[in-house]
């Protein structure tokens, strides 16, 4: 069994203080962007790099490394509503890029109907503290790392480690 | 005017992006306050504004940098920007944007932002993880903890969630005393739990 996962708003759906316009704008496409963006998952290991992959993603764009909110949804329930696209991943983590990422190549209508689905059936947000964020990044291979940023930040978090 | 702001959309638009920024923006910021250059200031912002959120990743960057250098005139097209799409990685690229902008010597416009009442829970969010990161001279770090701590009682949770998370970033024990007060009446348990981990962490 697989699961697909994307980063959410935790206030915005149950386990929060629910509000399903709010909520509906995780799944809601930007301008000019193709597809919606998640990444597949079939084990732990898979789901901590596909985790990594964000959260460097984040440091990147210019971010510090933070807690992450996300929400696991099961890769049939996706597929009741269209097509999951292996895409790659435009992350510094090639390997997740190339193996994990995935795209919903849908129209607004769709997505929003996906995201009114998992609404009503009471999916919720998990959340990755701070501290567990930075330990999954600790135990990255920077080998693996393609940004310059995120491997300065890592380098200055082993050093920090270390003391 | 118009038409430099129209030249964004085309193919090329980061490098004109680039040479607009240094050709009209930097003026502005050695200290130029003529009301022509303030007017383009503005409407080279707002142009960047339209697109700075568009999935195009290199047209992104050159409208972040633009918005950058807007400074305090960036802050209401930003938090708008968040508030028509408040999806996590806007609201994170908003925070690394106003970071910057505060950095840069307009941290007291975000702080009067964020006590603005009529300002949509997603865009407070993200001006509190804002002032949680950034690096700020001693009294405006005093003013940011202050604006954090109000915050706490925010009747939205996405605001009392994002205000523990940046009290947390700033550390020290006026932020641990704010989150302690908190503790005791908070009601949502999701940002209980965050009060909870951000306390062991100041």
């Amino acid at each position: 069994m697989s699961f697909l996962v994307r980063l959410a708003t935790k206030s915005a759906w149950p386990g929060g203080e629910p509000d399903r316009e709010r909520a509906l704008a995780d799944f809601q496409l930007r301008e000019g962007e193709n597809g919606l963006s998640l990444w597949e998952y079939a084990s732990d290991t898979e789901r901590d790099l596909a985790l990594a992959a964000m959260a460097c993603e984040r440091i990147d764009r210019g971010g510090k490394i933070d807690k992450l909110d996300f929400m696991t949804i099961r890769r049939e329930t996706v597929e009741r509503f269209g097509i999951v696209k292996q895409t790659p991943g435009e992350t510094p983590l090639q390997t997740a890029n190339d193996k994990l990422h995935r795209e919903l190549q849908w129209s607004p209508s769709a997505l929003r109907q996906l995201a009114e689905t998992l609404f009503d059936e009471q999916h919720s947000v998990t959340r990755k503290a701070k501290g567990d964020v930075r330990q999954l990044l600790l135990g990255l291979d920077l080998n693996a790392v393609t940004s310059t940023a995120v491997k300065e930040t890592l380098g200055v978090e082993r050093a920090k480690e270390k003391k | 005017m118009t038409e430099l702001a129209q030249s964004y959309s085309g193919t090329g638009a980061p490098l004109r992006w680039r040479q607009s920024v240094a050709t009209i923006l930097e003026p502005r910021r050695q200290h130029d306050k003529s009301r022509a250059v303030e007017d383009q200031v503005r409407g080279l912002v707002a142009a960047a504004g339209d697109i700075s959120w568009s999935g195009d990743k290199t047209r992104s960057v050159a409208a972040r940098e633009t918005l950058v250098l807007g400074g305090s005139l960036s802050v209401p097209i930003v938090l708008q920007a968040v508030a028509a799409l408040p999806r996590p990685d806007v609201q994170d690229e908003a925070i690394t944007i106003l970071r910057c902008i505060a950095e840069q010597g307009a941290a007291s416009q975000l702080l009067k932002f964020a006590s603005a009442p009529d300002l949509a829970p997603p865009a407070r969010a993200t001006l509190a993880r804002a002032l949680g990161v950034a690096i700020l001279t001693p009294q405006l770090v005093k003013d940011a903890l202050q604006t954090l701590t109000s915050m706490l009682s925010d009747p939205s949770a996405e605001v009392r969630d994002a205000a523990v998370a940046a009290l947390s970033d700033r550390g020290g024990s006026e932020a641990k005393q704010a989150l302690q007060r908190a503790l005791q009446t908070e009601k949502a348990d999701f940002v209980r739990a965050a009060i909870r981990e951000a306390i062991s962490e100041c």
